[in-house]
């Protein structure tokens, strides 16, 4: 025993909690308590699917905005036309006298934007300037009214911005009188945008033009009477109200396009084609047109889906297309049915992939290269994580700004649950036998990101992309990942299905998420997870130390019976032995964990600590020696800072790593040979 | 007759026909060893780390080799801590291995180039001062085709990729990828300029071992050899490149097969790999030999075949090829060859 081991021992004598110390039971079975369904999902028992008999889906949305519209595309100048109305009910309690208009096209139209003035570090996607300034210009904004004058236009009293801020992306609209709660009222609009050059999300390449935050957009009203109103900030996306949107798209015949929703009408006149799209309970329209789109098609779980591609990439949309059949039914088996009639997915030309992997309500983009190898699974992973947000944050319409993690978070979590139920554990990477799964790619990139910044807090909040990316996607993912492993599938997919059902077509905030995993899979899941989203929340454990040594017997002097016995050292035992091995956690997480004592033979025996407390001793008395020690030898605790300490075995069972060095060397050789005489 | 014999007192330079790599099995090994060697302690700190990290699981470093890969992730990240020092550690050893490399590859040409007397090979220690006196200028040599090999295959790249980029632009039939291929196409086809550089540096090293003439006059004469038979001498690398990267794609298909298996299957994958990383040195010796047979038969006429070795011997006045100064020179009187 080293010095360093004696010291954590005496220090650990200390510190243990009676309670960490296990009683001979405890050692060789996993521990009981009350059948709660954290302890039931923990051996592994089935729950019951509660989905659709437990929790109805809802059918539609509250209809609050109603956007009537149509847009003429000039493929040359990259202008769009747009005319038509707006329709928004006053949904909350309180009287509005003013509206909050989002025109997020402005992000791109000068450097003094919100969007391109906000540090966030190299590597962000879109970080770089825009190609061609893309802007809105509303031309009138007019309120119907039921006086003589007819109309009423708003747009001289717009305040397109803040008196110390040049951004022009969230607009403050005077209302000439109060709309009371309930009453609606239907806006006259008029707008010309110029489209950027491809830069995030939007704009055009040559003759590609994805058409997206293109219109003037109400901000949601929350029930309270407050707006919620942003600027277009450069890590943050979209929060608005569900409605109804009608509209009539104008581009040249010879283009191709895919809408947000169904199209209704098809014809060509005069040279143009004109498409009329309408899409219930959605809050949002995004589309695309492009006169080289190749077109493939199939009904999946009765859905008409579309994929337009560039031409020649057959071979990686029929990827994306195959991802999409297992997705699109496995979707629905977890987090209800989709319930919109079609899905479109656009494949944009390599160089505007910026606008690929984004969502739109029944739209979305996704990207890879047509000579990704069947092994690299990127094009099944984008598709994947994209069709998910037609869950996370199409149906389920949380704050994309202030709480990114609900959507981005668990959509990651979503995509991972299903690229691993589709591909395995290669679902990210499967070449040459090398298997790398993307829920291990998550946990693994997150972790080194653990202490930088709470995950659950506004996407503009985060200081770097870096930090937005790793917290917001791949931690969130890992938190989650966590909790199933260690909980179980069936009762996070529980947890998660309610969550789902419980608040499509509606606005969940954190505590909406929360409570359905304290409902379901108990308190200290739900605890576990608040500390991890909102507190830095961490965890390692660790194998403190192990000993393990023929058992001796007790030496010393013994008054028994009224007899002095001096009992001397004898030689230790051939056939017991004896030892115990020290568990620690460290961090602010509490999550149950199993270890595994491993003996000489090579059997293994388990033992299920709960986590609580700071340590946990496992003594070990037996007729084989004890060898080491695992903690989570299945990974259950994807969180774990540091899992090269959760093993430790005596000195003599220790391997010299020679798989690694085989193969380093040879791989070594070969460069050698490549790059050397 | 398989070699000349001449009076010299140690050494003789082999004929041209006797200029064969199966001749100097353990050169060949020699040059694996050292190869190995320094492999071996280029990786070392890596095994090191897996030895830190994974040494007392019980299941070891197999770990690394699970699915999923979340500890073999773990294992990078823990590594990315360690990258300055490994980093040190390669830019260290690896351009040393890079130099020192020139010995042993001067060594086994030499070898092939020369026999004892009671035509045997010739021990290390009598072509020392060969190995020696070849360094200086096939390092100059290495550098200059480093450069050239470096700026023309970053020049077919960009080519290449210019070129592909211009077809996607245009939105021409075939698309994306018809672009790329045609990008490929043009890179493969630039990247034959590195190539032909790669197998002239090959010769020139010929050149420098056989006739023990300084960088730019081994440029010349390999020129000039290569010259005469283009196609053949380029054939002759190509078909045993192919092999060798045959055998490489061959072992990694085994190896995954093995995956991190102990006991058998890994000592089995150990000797594959030796087994092919001796193979490609092989190869390259062949191709080496075959190299001096061409600069050797290019410069026949001109060459006196029973020149004496002896070290030292002053210069050769009939030369007008350039020789080293403290080494004597393979009288090579008419350079027309």
């Amino acid at each position: 025993m080293t010095v360093a081991r004696s010291l954590a021992f005496v220090l650990c004598l200390g510190a243990c909690a009676p309670g960490s110390w296990p009683t001979s039971e405890s050692v060789t079975t996993e521990t009981g308590g009350a059948p709660t369904a954290e302890n039931s999902a923990k051996t592994g028992s089935a729950v019951a699917e509660p989905f659709a008999a437990d929790v109805p889906l809802p059918e539609h949305a509250e209809d609050v905005v109603d956007y009537t519209l149509e847009a003429k595309l000039d493929p040359v100048a990259h202008t769009v036309h747009g005319t038509g109305t707006i329709t928004w009910r006053n949904t909350s309690e309180a009287p509005q006298s003013e509206l909050w208009l989002h025109l997020y096209l402005n992000a791109f139209k000068n450097e003094k934007s919100v969007f391109l003035r906000e540090p966030v570090g190299s590597g962000a996607r879109g970080s770089t300037l825009p190609g061609d300034w893309g802007y809105i210009d509303v031309r009138r904004l007019a309120l119907r009214g039921d006086t003589p004058e007819g109309a009423v236009d708003l747009w001289p009293q717009a305040e397109l911005h803040r008196p110390d801020d040049e951004d022009e992306t969230d607009v403050r609209v005077p209302l000439p009188r109060a709309v009371a709660p309930g009453e609606a009222i239907t806006l006259e609009v008029t707008f010309d945008d110029k489209l950027p050059a491809v830069v995030e999300r939007t704009g055009y390449h040559g003759s590609f033009h994805m058409v997206a935050q293109w219109f003037p957009k109400i901000a949601r009203l929350e029930k309270d009477g407050r707006w919620a109103h942003f600027p277009f900030h450069h890590l943050a996306e979209f929060y608005a109200d569900y409605g109804t949107y009608d509209v009539t798209l104008d581009v040249p015949e010879a283009f191709v396009v895919g809408a947000t929703g169904t199209a209704t009408e098809s014809r060509v006149d005069g040279g143009r084609r004109i498409e009329r799209h309408v899409q219930t309970d959605v809050h949002d329209f995004a589309w695309t047109a492009w006169d080289k789109f190749q077109t493939m098609r199939d009904t999946i779980d009765g859905i008409a889906v579309t994929l337009l591609y560039p031409p020649s990439l057959e071979y990686i949309a029929s990827r994306e297309m195959a991802s999409l059949r297992f997705a699109i039914p496995y979707f629905g088996q977890r987090y209800g049915r989709y319930p919109y009639p079609i899905l479109t997915v656009v494949h944009p030309p390599r160089r505007a992939q910026e606008a690929g992997g984004m969502e739109y309500p029944t739209l979305i983009t996704t990207g890879a290269s047509w000579y990704g190898p069947p092994g690299i699974h990127s094009a099944e992973g984008v598709t994947v994580h994209e069709f998910g947000h037609e869950y996370f944050y199409g149906l389920i319409g949380s704050n994309e700004v202030k709480w990114p993690f609900l959507d981005e978070g668990l959509n990651s979590f979503a995509e991972q649950d299903t690229m691993g139920a589709y591909l395995g554990p290669g679902s990210m990477a499967d070449v040459f036998d090398l298997k790398v799964s993307d829920a291990a790619t998550q946990a693994v990139g997150s972790n080194y990101f653990a202490h930088e910044e709470p995950v659950a807090q506004p996407a503009y909040a985060f200081s770097t992309g870096w930090n937005y990316g790793a917290l917001v996607y791949a931690r969130t993912a890992a938190i989650v990942e966590t909790v199933r492993r260690v909980y179980g599938d069936d009762i996070v997919r529980k947890a998660m299905g309610l969550y789902a059902r419980r608040w499509r077509f509606r606005h969940p905030a954190p505590e909406d998420f929360l409570a359905c995993f304290t409902e379901v899979v108990g308190p200290g899941a739900s605890e576990n997870l608040r500390t991890a989203l909102f507190d830095r929340g961490w965890i390692d454990y660790q194998v403190t130390d192990l000993a393990s040594r023929r058992k001796k017997t007790a030496t010393g002097i013994y008054d028994h019976d009224g007899r002095r016995e001096t009992v001397a050292a004898a030689a230790p035992s051939n056939d017991r032995f004896d030892g115990w091995a020290l568990i620690t956690r460290r961090g602010s997480l509490t999550l149950p964990v199993d270890i595994d004592l491993v003996l000489e033979d090579g059997t293994r025996k388990r033992v299920h600590w709960d986590g609580q407390g700071d340590d946990f001793r496992i003594p070990y008395d037996g007729n084989v020696a004890l060898e080491a020690a695992v903690v989570d030898p299945e990974n259950r605790v994807l969180l774990d800072q540091d899992r090269t300490n959760n093993h430790r075995g005596t000195q003599a069972s220790a391997h010299m790593p020679v798989r690694t060095l085989e193969r380093t060397t040879y791989w070594t050789e070969l460069l050698l040979q490549l790059v050397a005489p | 007759m398989m070699e000349r014999t001449t009076e010299s007192p140690e050494l003789v330079l082999l004929a041209n026909d006797a200029m064969r790599a199966r001749h100097r099995p353990w050169m060949i090994l020699l040059v694996w060893a050292w190869e190995a060697v320094w492999a071996f302690a280029i990786a070392w700190p890596v095994g090191r780390m897996a030895a830190r990290a994974y040494g007392t699981h019980p299941d070891g470093d197999g770990v690394l080799f699970r699915a999923g890969a979340l500890e073999l992730g773990d294992f990078f990240a823990y590594g990315f801590r360690a990258l300055p020092a490994l980093v040190g550690h390669v830019s260290v050893l690896a351009p040393a291995a890079l130099l020192l490399g020139l010995l042993p590859l001067a060594a086994l040409m030499a070898s092939m180039t020369q026999a004892t007397r009671d035509r045997r090979a010739p021990p290390l220690r009598q072509l020392w001062p060969h190995v020696l006196g070849s360094f200086t200028p096939m390092a100059g040599l290495l550098v200059l085709a480093t450069i050239a090999i470096v700026t023309s295959g970053a020049a077919a790249m960009a080519l290449g990729a210019a070129v592909a980029g211009t077809y996607a632009e245009g939105n021409h039939v075939g698309g994306e990828p018809r672009a790329d291929w045609l990008g490929l196409g043009v890179t493969a086809i630039g990247l034959l300029a590195p190539c032909f550089v790669g197998i002239l540096h090959d010769m020139a090293r010929a050149a420098v071992v056989r006739f023990r003439v300084k960088t730019v006059r081994a440029i010349v004469l390999a020129w000039k050899a290569m010259a005469l038979h283009p196609v053949s001498e380029c054939w002759s690398y190509v078909w045993r490149a192919v092999v060798s990267w045959g055998l490489v794609g061959l072992g990694a298909l085994v190896a995954s097969r093995l995956g991190g298996r102990p006991g058998l299957a890994l000592v089995a994958l150990l000797l594959m790999h030796q087994a092919i990383v001796l193979s490609r040195v092989a190869l390259r010796a062949s191709w080496l030999a075959k190299a001096l047979r061409s600069l050797d038969s290019a410069h026949s006429n001109s060459v006196r075949r029973e020149a004496p070795i002896t070290w030292p011997t002053p210069p050769d006045k009939e030369t007008d090829i350039p020789v080293h100064s403290d080494e004597p020179a393979v009288p090579i009187p008419d350079q027309g060859a």
